[in-house]
């Protein structure tokens, strides 16, 4: 949810920065007369814009991939491996998920020594020159929730010996 | 083995865990990560490369068109304008013989115009067509048959997140790209339109018929889609005027669309509308993840490289080439999403097209490439046995056996052949709009 | 025979100018130096992964041994470097060039650059201010929607009264022809290249120095440096170091004319403010040089004594 909201506060910041820029376009038209351009040219996009959506979008990505790994929401093929023998299915069944929750947690610990390295080089964004680790930083929450619900779903799929799990 | 075989290896066996279902994204990411172990003799190289490209993979400007374009679908669904497309078209031509499913193919294709995904084309639309085609005793082959084809007019007409994607790995303008779809985005939907018509000829107890409406009740319908017509010209005709960029574009269009679907949405419906996008992005944005992971052990591999300069060994004529490259995915698309075939072939494919003379510009080349792979890619999502729109359209209406379905939706699929080969031979057709 | 190889990463497709004319030659050179025991393999156009700002990481880490990149890619990183990006500092790159390299040998290997062993380092051509209406005085900036090059310039920018947008640099052929910017600060080469000169029609360069200019570094990781024997390491020192980055900044500002003979084939307006001009923009622009000495004297580094040495270098080296 609080990838559903950035993404909001996202689209209403590009939305008045697109506006302000279009408003501006239309300063130029003659017709609207002298007051009305007046006032549109006065507006314009948010410099900074670009940015913020740069570096805030790979925390949305992470904050949406728990509730993309808790659904099945995946994209993947199932038309070879739904007519395999059951053990195979099984074994599939336990594999990817366990094989996703090591791969996630890889990423989210390189993440932090990522962030560490940004916040040790003082990098920072271009205009704002705000520091860039604590975009990074934003980031952690949701990759190391997804390592553990995949972890999670490993351990569900180990403990359900019957079915083979969705 | 040498680096060169390995990277062959890789896509065999990248194609064999996918078809052990594994996790799209999730498969590029373990062979380009297990690859790049294997050429660099450590795992080190690739942990010290993703600590900053999954971050730096996301932060990409023109990505965030993405789930602005997602979202603007999902409001339009939520907020009922899927349903106020169909009436209109069903108004108008429902009662013709077969009107009901070219209204439904019209109906796609007006949702299309708004909605930047297949998939969540071909569900809305069933939800709202499937019952009523039933209700006017429609066979079920058909009804699913066209509402899956009909589903992929959702990224054949503009907006559409397969065309960004493209356009982000090419390095093309997603407005000229956009502008470039319309034409063929169109004659698709015509297609369509015909094939139902010839279909009907060949099985006329396939369709029921209903009454005509009264003028004033279709005329009331018709003007039920103004948001949508507004919200088209605002957001396509903005970013193909010079308004907007395409990101502002989407993002206008979101707004825009949300609040008019406000007071239907209510809070729950934004809930879902929010939920759907996020999922939704979550799960293309991990491919694409994949995708930068395995593209950059290829690149180590300098496999695009040297199979370009094979290819160019065989002494082909360009247009040879294009058509294997077309066949390629074709056969790729009866197992693949489209997304994923995108991420996973353009950074090799595209070279090599680019390095062809078609006796055009190279931006023209590249538009027109972009078109041809745009309709080969939506093929596969209503090829057997492995098409999403065929499995979303048959997970909504149940009582249709999915054989009905695969047996009613080869005539689709060879209209859309038909259109590849006539694109293929008169580029004209694509780059009309430029 | 060939016993290291050693991978080169960059952003730019190797038909552009400074791969083809500038890094091959190098890796020409570099091979033919260790009697071809070293191969360097060119991976450009970012092949192997990743942005433009992760190539200093990718350096440091050993993930890649030589990178080719913009410090401006990375804001905040090579702090000290931004002294030859401030205004009305360069007008010869050759020059700026030579005296950027000593400047990093005494200041910066141990500071900014400790991380990486530094091959080259150097400036573009003179930059140059393109937009859709003519900019003569400083007065004319006042309201125009300029692209900023980088962190300092777009400070300038505010400074001298214009609004600083940002966005990369293939966005800018776009945003100019949609009218989201009024213009853009680029060196000629790159405006040539990308048609900046079809899209708006007034050029605005600096007979004395100019308005701005972007540093780059050639480097590589230290290890994998300092692991080498000795006679490779010499090969590769003597392709290398300040007469490679004079060279590298020489290169750069020729290819410039071809570049402005395009604008002007076009029938575009170019103006050039006579030096005698120049101090009137370097008042205007002189805040905005105390505010970097204010910023950068605050991270512990004397920011005034900084730009002196710079002017001074730069003075030495020029004819
Ligand atoms: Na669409
Ligand atoms: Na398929």
């Amino acid at each position: 949810m609080a990838g559903g909201l950035a993404l909001l506060g996202l689209i209403a910041m590009v939305g008045l920065s697109a506006l302000g820029s279009a408003a501006q376009k239309l300063s130029h038209a003659a017709w609207l007369g002298e007051t009305v351009t007046g006032v549109l040219a006065g507006l314009g996009p948010l410099k900074a814009s670009f940015e913020l959506i740069e570096a805030s979008l790979p925390m949305i990505v992470f904050a949406a991939l728990p509730l993309v790994q808790h659904n099945h929401a995946h994209a993947r093929v199932d038309f070879l491996a739904e007519r395999l023998p059951h053990p195979a299915r099984r074994v599939l069944a336990i594999a990817w998920p366990a094989l996703t929750a090591l791969l996630m947690a890889v990423i989210a610990w390189r993440l932090g020594a990522g962030m560490l390295g940004k916040m040790r080089s003082g990098t920072t964004t271009f205009l704002l020159g705000w520091p860039l680790w604590w975009f990074y930083a934003a980031c952690l929450p949701g990759a190391w929730l997804t390592a553990l619900v995949a972890a999670a779903q490993t351990g569900a799929a180990l403990a359900r010996p019957g079915r083979s799990a969705r | 083995m040498s680096d060169l075989a390995l990277g062959l290896v890789s896509f065999p066996l990248l194609l064999v865990l996918i078809a052990l279902r594994a996790p799209i994204g999730l498969a590029m990411l373990a062979v380009g990560a297990g690859g790049l172990w294997l050429v660099t003799g450590s795992p080190d190289m690739w942990l010290a490369k993703i600590k900053n490209e999954a971050f730096s993979t996301f932060a990409n400007y023109d990505l965030s068109v993405v789930p602005f374009f997602l979202l603007m679908g999902q409001f339009a669904t939520q907020g009922g304008m899927s349903r106020a497309l169909f009436r209109a078209a069903d108004a108008l031509i429902g009662h013709r013989k077969g009107g009901l499913a070219m209204a439904a193919i019209g109906a796609c294709a007006g949702f299309g115009a708004i909605c930047g995904s297949s998939l969540a084309t071909a569900a809305t639309m069933g939800r709202v067509a499937l019952p009523e085609m039933r209700a006017a005793g429609y066979a079920g082959g058909l009804s699913t048959a066209a509402l899956a084809a009909g589903g992929t007019l959702g990224i054949l007409i503009p907006p559409s997140v397969v065309l960004v994607i493209f356009a982000i790995l090419t390095e093309q303008n997603i407005a000229r790209l956009f502008a470039a779809a319309i034409v063929p985005g169109l004659l698709a939907m015509l297609g369509y339109m015909l094939v139902v018509a010839l279909y009907l000829r060949r099985h006329p107890q396939a369709a029921g018929t209903r009454a005509a409406q009264p003028w004033p009740a279709r005329l009331r319908a018709v003007a039920q889609i103004w948001q949508v017509v507004a919200i088209f010209m605002l957001v396509v005709g903005g970013i193909y005027g010079g308004l907007f960029s395409p990101t502002e574009g989407a993002a206008v269009g979101a707004a825009g669309v949300g609040l008019m679907a406000w007071v239907s949405l209510g809070a729950g419906g934004l809930r879902r509308a929010l939920l759907a996008t996020v999922e939704t992005t979550g799960m293309i944005f991990f491919i694409i993840l994949g995708a930068a992971v395995y593209n950059g052990f290829l690149g180590i591999t300098r496999v695009p490289q040297e199979l370009a300069d094979v290819i160019g060994a065989w002494g082909l004529t360009p247009h040879a080439i294009l058509a294997l490259i077309l066949i390629l995915y074709l056969v790729l698309g009866c197992f693949m999403d489209s997304l994923s075939m995108i991420l996973l072939t353009i950074p090799t494919f595209w070279p090599i097209v680019a390095g062809l003379d078609f006796g055009m510009e190279a931006e023209a080349t590249a538009i027109w490439f972009g078109i041809l792979v745009l309709i080969v890619v939506e093929v596969g999502l209503i090829t057997p046995p492995v098409g999403l729109n065929l499995f979303v359209i048959n997970a909504i209406d149940e009582t249709t056996p999915m054989s009905a379905t695969w047996r009613t939706v080869i005539w689709f699929v060879a209209s859309d052949l038909l259109r590849t080969a006539l694109i293929f031979a008169v580029p004209g057709i694509a780059l009309v709009m430029l | 025979a060939q016993e290291v190889t050693l991978r080169l990463h960059q952003f730019l497709p190797e038909t552009s100018f400074v791969p083809a004319q500038i890094l091959n030659p190098w890796i020409d050179s570099v091979e033919a130096a260790s009697g071809g025991r070293i191969e360097v393999q060119h991976y450009p156009a970012m092949q192997l992964g990743g942005k433009p700002g992760d190539l200093v990481d990718q350096v440091v880490d050993g993930v890649v041994d030589i990178i080719w990149t913009l410090p401006g890619y990375t804001p905040g990183r090579f702090p000290r470097t931004e002294v030859f990006e401030l205004p009305f500092m360069v007008a010869d790159a050759e020059a700026a060039s030579a005296a950027f390299w000593d400047l990093a040998q005494s200041d910066m290997v141990a500071t900014d650059f400790a991380d990486l062993h530094l091959l080259g380092a150097w400036v573009h051509g003179p930059g140059v201010i393109h937009a859709s209406k003519p900019v003569a005085k400083v007065e004319d900036l006042a309201g125009l929607k300029l692209r900023g090059p980088s962190r300092v310039t777009t400070k300038l920018l505010e400074q001298l009264g214009a609004t600083a947008v940002g966005m990369p640099v293939p966005a800018v052929p776009e945003a100019l022809s949609k009218g989201t910017i009024d213009g853009a600060l680029l060196p000629w080469e790159v405006s040539a290249s990308l048609k900046v000169g079809e899209i708006v029609h007034n050029h605005t360069e600096f007979a004395g120095p100019s308005i701005y200019t972007a540093t780059f570094i050639l480097a590589m990781n230290r290890d994998a440096y300092e692991g080498l024997p000795d006679d490779l390491k010499a090969a590769i020192d003597s392709a290398s170091g300040a007469a490679f980055s004079a060279q590298a900044g020489k290169l750069q500002q020729a290819e410039d004319v071809p570049s402005r003979a395009v604008a002007e084939k076009l029938g575009n307006a170019i103006v050039t403010i006579p030096a005698v001009e120049t101090p009137v923009w370097e008042a205007a622009a002189a805040p905005a040089i105390d505010a970097w000495v204010a910023e950068i004297s605050a991270q512990g580094i004397d920011g005034q004594a900084l730009l002196e040495k710079a002017r001074a270098g730069i003075s030495a080296h020029s004819r």
